[in-house]
Formats: C-alpha cells, sequence, structure tokens
C-alpha cells in the first residue's frame, strides 16, 4: 500500500510543484499516472521512492515513511527514470554491483527479459543506445521483484516493437502481489496495460477511477450530432464529434482515455460530480 | 548501520571505479619514481626528500580528492538514481564512503610509499647514491591533516552536486580565511602589548603565549581530540545533507 497524505512540495512557496496531493494504491494493479509536462508526475514519482523529500504532507510505502530513507523503506520500491544512463560496464558487472542489494532479485528473470528485448550482454553498458539502457533498466526493475515499481515514461526513447515488448514483458513478469505505477503522457502506449487512472493536472490529483468504475460511469462514443442529454465533454474530430457521457444506461464500451485526460483536465467539467 | 550492506557497497564502488583509481594512483606512483630517478642523474643520487614531499602530496590531495567525488555519482539523476534509491541507509553510504576514501585509499598509498622505497633500497645496493634527508617526515601531523580534510570533503561531496572537487577547494579556502581572520581578530583584541606570539606551521601547530592566556593546540592529545570532533561534525553534517538530498 502507497499512502500519500497530504504530500506538496515546492521550491518556492510561490510556485508549488504538487500541493496536498492525497493518494492510497493498492497492490495488484498497473496505474496509468497521467498529466501535461511540468504537471509534476516526475517529483511525485521520486517523493513515492525516497529520492526527493515533500515539503509538506508524508508518503508511506508499506508502512514506511520514505522521507525517513532507511534501508527498510528502499527495499519495497523501484524507480526506473525517465533518462537512463548505465555505468561504464558490462551486464554481469552492473549485476554484481546492484543486484546483491535487492534480497529477491531474480537473476534468470533479468537475463530472460533482455533476451526478450534483444539487448547484448556482452559490451559495455554505456555503449548501448539510450533505448537500450532503458530497457536494461526497466529489466532490473522487474527483476529486483521489489513490491512497487515506479516507471517513468518508460516508453520514451523505445521504437514501435518495443513498446509492445514493453506491454508483453510487463504483464509476463509482474506479479499479482506487486504494484506498478506508469507515468506517461504516450496514453496509448500503455491504455491496454493500465487497469486504474490517476490523472494529474494543477498540483493536484484530479482523477482517480479504475477502468470497471469509469467504463461504469462514462459512455464513450463518437457521433454526428451532439445530444446535450448527459453530455459531458465533446471534442470535433473532422466532420463528427467524439463525445463523453454520463453512462445512465450502464452501457458497456470502449474507453477513450485521450478524451476522458482532456475532460478531466479542462476547469469548466468536474468529472465527480 | 549494516555490515552486509557497507561490504556491498565498498565492492559496487570497486566494481564500478575501483580500476581507475588504482590506474590513476599507480600512474602519479611512477611518474614520481621516474622524475625521482630522472631528476638528479648528473650526480647520480635517489632525491628522498623529493619522494616523501611529493608522496605526501599525493595522499593530502588525492585523498581529499577522492572523497569529494565519492557521491558524485547522484549528482544526474540518470546515472545516480540507482545508487539513490539502493537499499541501504544513510549511515551505510556514508560509512562506506569514508572507508573507502580514508581508509582505503590510505592502505593504497602506504603500499606505494613503502614499495617505492624499497625500490630505492634496491637502487641503493645497486650503488646509487641516495642524498641525505633534511625533509622532517611528521606522520601524525600527516594523518590528521588527512582524515580532517577527508571528512571535510566528505561533507562538501554531500552538500554540493556539481563539481564537488572545485566547490571543496573554493569552500575551504573560504572557510580558512574566516578561522584565520576570526583568530586573528580574536588575538588582535586579546592581546596585551608586549606579548609574545608565535605561529608555526599554520593549520597544525599553532602556539600563543602570554602572561594572561596560555592557549596551546599542539601535536598532542589536544590536538588529536579536536581533529576527531572536527571530523565528527563534519560527518554529522554530511549524514544530514545526504539525508535531504534529491535526485
Amino acid at each position: 500500500m502507497i499512502e500519500i497524505n497530504n504530500a506538496s512540495l515546492y521550491y518556492r512557496k510561490a510556485n508549488p510543484v504538487l500541493s496536498n496531493v492525497s493518494l492510497n494504491l493498492a497492490k495488484g494493479h498497473y496505474y496509468g499516472l497521467f498529466g501535461k509536462n511540468g504537471e509534476g508526475k516526475t517529483s511525485l514519482l521520486k517523493m513515492m521512492c525516497g529520492g526527493l523529500n515533500p515539503t509538506g504532507g508524508a508518503i508511506n510505502v508499506e508502512h514506511q515513511n520514505m522521507a525517513t530513507r532507511n534501508a527498510e523503506t528502499f527495499k519495497k520500491i523501484t524507480l526506473v527514470p525517465e533518462m537512463v544512463l548505465l555505468p561504464n560496464v558490462n551486464c554481469s558487472v552492473f549485476l554484481k554491483m546492484n543486484a546483491p542489494f535487492y534480497p529477491n532479485f531474480n537473476y534468470s528473470n533479468f537475463h530472460k527479459m533482455l533476451e526478450q528485448f534483444h539487448i547484448p550482454v556482452s559490451g559495455k553498458l554505456s555503449n548501448l543506445s539510450q533505448g537500450q539502457q532503458k530497457k536494461t533498466a526497466i529489466a532490473f526493475g522487474l527483476a529486483a521483484k521489489t513490491p512497487w515499481l515506479l516507471l517513468d515514461e518508460p516508453t520514451n526513447g523505445l521504437d514501435i516493437p518495443s513498446k509492445q515488448q514493453f506491454q508483453t514483458i510487463l504483464s509476463e513478469f509482474f506479479n499479482a502481489d506487486q504494484g506498478v505505477i506508469i507515468s506517461t503522457h504516450q496514453i496509448q502506449d500503455i491504455e491496454n496495460l493500465i487497469d486504474q487512472v490517476l490523472i494529474l493536472d494543477n498540483q493536484k490529483i484530479v482523477f482517480n477511477y479504475s477502468l470497471e468504475e469509469i467504463e461504469n460511469k462514462f459512455l464513450f462514443e463518437t457521433t454526428n450530432i451532439l445530444k446535450e442529454d448527459h453530455l459531458l465533454y465533446h471534442e470535433k474530430q473532422g466532420m463528427s464529434f467524439n463525445t463523453l457521457q454520463k453512462n445512465v444506461l450502464k452501457i458497456p464500451g470502449t474507453i477513450n482515455l485521450a478524451l476522458l485526460f482532456n475532460a478531466a483536465i479542462n476547469p469548466s467539467i468536474n468529472l465527480y460530480k | 548501520m549494516n555490515f552486509n550492506n557497507i561490504k556491498l557497497l565498498i565492492r559496487r564502488y570497486f566494481l564500478k571505479d575501483g580500476f581507475n583509481v588504482i590506474i590513476g594512483m599507480t600512474s602519479i606512483w611512477l611518474l614520481i619514481i621516474i622524475i625521482n630517478s630522472l631528476k638528479d642523474q648528473a650526480v647520480s643520487a635517489i632525491d628522498l626528500d623529493f619522494y616523501y614531499t611529493a608522496m605526501t602530496m599525493l595522499l593530502i590531495i588525492g585523498g581529499p580528492i577522492l572523497a569529494s567525488l565519492m557521491f558524485f555519482e547522484t549528482s544526474e539523476s540518470s546515472k545516480g538514481y540507482q545508487f539513490a534509491i539502493l537499499p541501504v541507509s544513510i549511515a551505510d553510504k556514508l560509512f562506506s564512503a569514508w572507508f573507502i576514501s580514508s581508509i582505503l585509499y590510505g592502505l593504497l598509498f602506504a603500499m606505494y610509499y613503502y614499495f617505492g622505497l624499497i625500490i630505492f633500497e634496491i637502487l641503493k645496493k645497486m650503488g646509487v647514491n641516495s642524498k641525505a634527508i633534511s625533509y622532517s617526515f611528521m606522520p601524525n601531523e600527516m594523518i590528521q591533516i588527512y582524515f580532517l580534510t577527508n571528512a571535510f570533503c566528505l561533507m562538501g561531496a554531500s552538500w554540493f552536486k556539481k563539481n564537488p572537487v572545485v566547490m571543496n577547494m573554493v569552500f575551504s579556502t573560504i572557510v580558512s580565511i574566516l578561522f584565520i581572520g576570526s583568530l586573528g581578530i580574536i588575538f588582535y583584541f586579546i592581546k596585551p602589548s608586549g606579548m609574545v606570539s608565535s605561529f608555526t606551521d599554520a593549520g597544525t601547530m599553532l602556539s600563543i603565549n602570554d602572561n594572561i592566556t596560555r592557549f596551546t593546540i599542539s601535536n598532542s592529545a589536544d590536538s588529536m581530540l579536536l581533529v576527531a570532533l572536527l571530523t565528527g561534525f563534519f560527518m554529522l553534517v554530511a549524514f544530514y545533507k545526504l539525508k535531504e538530498r534529491s535526485i
């Protein structure tokens, strides 16, 4: 369980990055954390993994306050940042350097993942491309088997086949007793993977629903004529409209995450009503 | 602190940078030996004074440089995230950094130092002359300065994310100027006319005598205690700065 209680972060009081964010996240889920650029997604992930102390409030991971930064708290969580630059060593030395710190590290899974990602294990890691270094870091994060894994923009810098591989690997190697939080602004890359949607806007979490709840509450339709009944938000696309409506009849449908995101960050719309 | 974590952290450092440190130190040591051998070729003599001075510089400068770079990995989150979120405590990280930069570097230095002396001894037996030694090697003072500056630089390493070596040099210069300036002001006001004061080897030996105050910091238990207290203070500051450090 990750409990975020009124967590705030500011470098200057007048210009907060995050303000009074409160969230409870349970294991066994894939959380998608969405937000515009510069909304504080990376800062929130860094705060969750203990890499950045909140200015106010507290973040507890598995009942341990991350600000204490003791060894036990770091055993609960791993982060793969957006930009990864691995050291100038080969893969086996990299494993010897870092893997022994994680008691549940699965070496065989790590090698399987590298194989699936087509990462060469011989040469120096720093000579790999940015995408390959990132895939190695993702493989390490998954093999570490910590209760929580945080991925910051994991598909940035990956080619199209690798984005598909990433989804396959994540679902194959992640256990139900773990939790994963994927921060991205590329919704389409992870929309088949996640089961919980978190939207960060204006320094706060403005939306927090499971896909099941979204399906029950909202109806996404493309129509030529706008009907005002139950309409929450719409966007014009060519000659038609993409609409977000209240799902009063509980009709099952396909979720349009991009439309939902745009509606959630629109200040004139309150999706919780 | 967890002994196993400290062991793993030291091993991690060696796997990552140990080879470079050893190569760098061997190169400098070889350079010192070569210069020493070529310097007085005309008189065909080994200049032990030069060797002691150069090796002292290697200890007093090399150790602090290494200490300054101990947390440089975390200057960028793309490079340092792995180290920053390793499941070890801040005390484990700090102790292992101190152990590597102060104890292991010191032992490595001692190894090279005595190995050099063995080479000179062999050269002497081969008939090469040795110049008389005028340099007074003071191991106690040297060790105290070494540990103190290393702890100071570790504090700087945890404080400054960018350019820690340069920043430590600037910071230590400012602190030294302030320290000497403050001492000067204090002694100016407390010194009565006719007082005899002498500063001998500033930084290690300072004695001010007068008929009112007798304040002596010398190479004794007092100075060791002062060094231990200052080292402890620097390490404490380093601990809290590391605890706040963000990636």
